[in-house]
């Protein structure tokens, strides 16, 4: 059923993880990020991978579920990893077949970008996703981005969109679920027959949907301006963000963190891409 | 008495492995007996709808059965896929699923989908459309021009013209004033006399309960903790109470009255019965 898709994966909790400020964990995702491109070396990315797995315990995350959070990519670390084994040539000839070669250097390679990209997205999962409310986030995303109201962007506007959306997610999804089963209730039949049938069959689930997302929208709209919801003008927040000395440590550590890979890969051996 | 539907130790539970795990049905066991209209009270959330999903194949429980008639309907695919005919399933808020141009056309949706011939389907509209009361005029109209409680009686003809053995009602009077509350039970009872079908009816009012069924099964986090007639579950009114179920005020009233020593039954559940039992406890006379 729908319902098993996480899209509002946020698990709510009380660590230190969760505390910190929003706009600090986009600055330290972003630095998670550098750090991940800027570690030159298996040695390197390892120590990221071990950096990532002391966030899933500091932030007392069940590593099922964050297992559960890569699922969606395992195909694109395979596809790529198995491409670049047979694409990158090296001096150390392991295994040769007709035009099929493989070096050494191409496995190290494939190793990498399969570390890269699971430690890409299980760190930046930890430190955004699985920690942060998409309240939380879109608030943090619109303080940080304020700056940018000097020069006419509608950084409220965007944000109070994004913050609707997301809101709306698991909504939509719950929707669609019930008129799909409403719709198989009386014999709807969705997954048989040709291409033309199927895409028909998606008729009476498409219409109450727009149908039932006007409705929302609309009453969403009148509900907000009874509360005298009027865009960004003299708009204040409930819960002000404030940077706090554990948000400092926290970046520190992320500074570090970055700092020690980058010499980690400096400095040790094995090959560099 | 024969049953239409049992169910055996059903257990439900939603988002397994996160922190969010409810445990929506547990161990639950019941039977609906055929020909009887049976309630399910319940609060929000007590598992209800969950288990009326698993009575027409849409939700597979993680242990039991549903058996509908004779059949295991979650062993095989096809008797899954034929649990949808055989269990008529309308949902809450229902007017939310119409779709087609015109009512004539939404109410056929279900009979198309059972590959019945046109004359067949044209046949079991009339009558589904009969039964719920709505006019040959409105059958032409387009199922968004017409008011709310027009809507939810021509999506619940929908489900009625597919002549499902069993039909199960998820609230069907939620949300409508008192006129759409009676024309719904109404259309549901006309519906009932003349098929015989056995019903299934989810709601929160215990006055509508006490007025149309026959057995009651009360929900309570997950577990059926009452089952039975309804003069057997309304006996209970300490433990119903204890719950935050009230029973009807008429039937308080009733209550209290017999209290006092004033000869009227115990078991009354609508004002003209309280008016009877009135009337012959104080030598009657003509309405």
């Amino acid at each position: 059923m729908l319902k098993d898709v996480t899209l509002g994966q946020y698990l709510p909790g009380n660590t230190l993880l969760h505390k910190t400020d929003p706009r600090m964990k986009l600055i330290i995702t972003v630095l998670f990020i550098v750090s991940v491109f800027v570690a030159s070396n298996l040695y390197a990315l390892l120590a990221l991978l071990a950096f990532s797995v002391i966030l899933i315990f500091v932030s007392k995350l069940s590593p099922k579920i964050v297992f559960r959070g890569l699922k969606p990519i395992i195909f694109i670390v395979i596809f790529t990893s198995v491409v670049s084994i047979f694409w990158k040539k090296g001096e150390n000839l392991l295994f040769s077949f007709w035009k099929i070669e493989i070096y050494e250097e191409g496995i190290m390679y494939a190793l990498m970008i399969a570390l890269r990209i699971i430690v890409l997205i299980m760190g930046t999962n930890v430190l955004l996703s699985y920690t942060t409310s998409p309240i939380a986030l879109t608030d943090g995303l619109e303080q940080l981005l304020s700056p940018l109201k000097k020069i006419k962007i509608p950084v409220h506007d965007f944000s109070m969109i994004m913050t609707i959306a997301l809101r709306f997610i698991p909504t939509l999804i719950e929707e669609t679920d019930r008129i799909m089963s409403a719709q198989r209730s009386r014999g709807a039949d969705f997954s048989t027959g040709s291409l033309i049938k199927r895409a028909k069959a998606l008729i009476p689930i498409f219409i109450p949907l727009f149908a039932s997302l006007i409705r929302r929208a609309d009453e969403l709209a009148v509900a907000m301006e009874c509360r005298c919801y009027v865009g960004d003008n003299g708009r204040t927040s409930m819960n002000k963000l404030k940077y706090s000395a554990r948000d400092f440590i926290v970046l520190f550590v992320m500074i570090a963190v970055g700092v020690g890979v980058f010499f980690i890969g400096k400095y040790t051996g094995g090959p560099k891409f | 008495m024969q049953n239409a539907i049992t169910v055996q130790n059903v257990t439900y539970v939603y988002g397994e492995g996160t922190p969010f795990r409810v445990v929506a049905l547990d161990n639950v066991s019941l039977n609906i007996e055929k020909g009887k209209l049976t309630g399910i009270i319940g609060h929000t959330g007590s598992g209800k709808s969950t288990l009326l999903q698993m009575l027409n194949g849409l939700v597979k429980p993680d242990i039991g059965k549903i058996i509908v008639g004779e059949d295991d309907i979650y062993s095989n695919k096809k008797l899954r896929r034929e649990a949808a005919f055989r269990v008529g399933l309308v949902f809450q808020y229902p007017e939310y699923q119409l779709f087609e141009d015109t009512v004539r056309k939404d109410i056929a949706f279900g009979p198309k989908n059972m590959g019945l011939s046109d004359e067949e389907i044209e046949t079991r509209v009339k009558e589904a459309a009969a039964f719920v009361g709505l006019s040959e005029e409105i059958l032409e109209k387009s199922p968004f021009d017409i008011s709310g409680g027009q809507k939810r009686r021509v999506a619940i003809a929908g489900i009625l013209a597919m002549k499902p053995d069993i039909l199960v009602l998820d609230e069907p009077a939620s949300g409508l004033d008192p006129i759409g509350r009676r024309e719904i039970f109404g259309g549901l009872e006309n519906y009932r006399n003349a098929t015989g079908t056995t019903m299934v009816i989810v709601s929160h009012s215990m006055e509508d309960m006490a007025r149309y069924a026959d057995d009651l099964i009360v929900f309570e986090n997950g577990k059926v903790i009452m089952q039975g007639t309804k003069q057997e579950v309304f006996a209970k009114e300490k433990e119903l109470r204890a719950i935050g179920l009230e029973l009807p005020q008429i039937t308080r009233l009733a209550r209290r009255l017999s209290d006092m020593g004033i000869s009227v039954s115990r078991d009354i559940y609508t004002v003209d019965e309280a008016l009877d039992a009135l009337l012959s406890a104080y030598g009657g006379g003509d309405k």
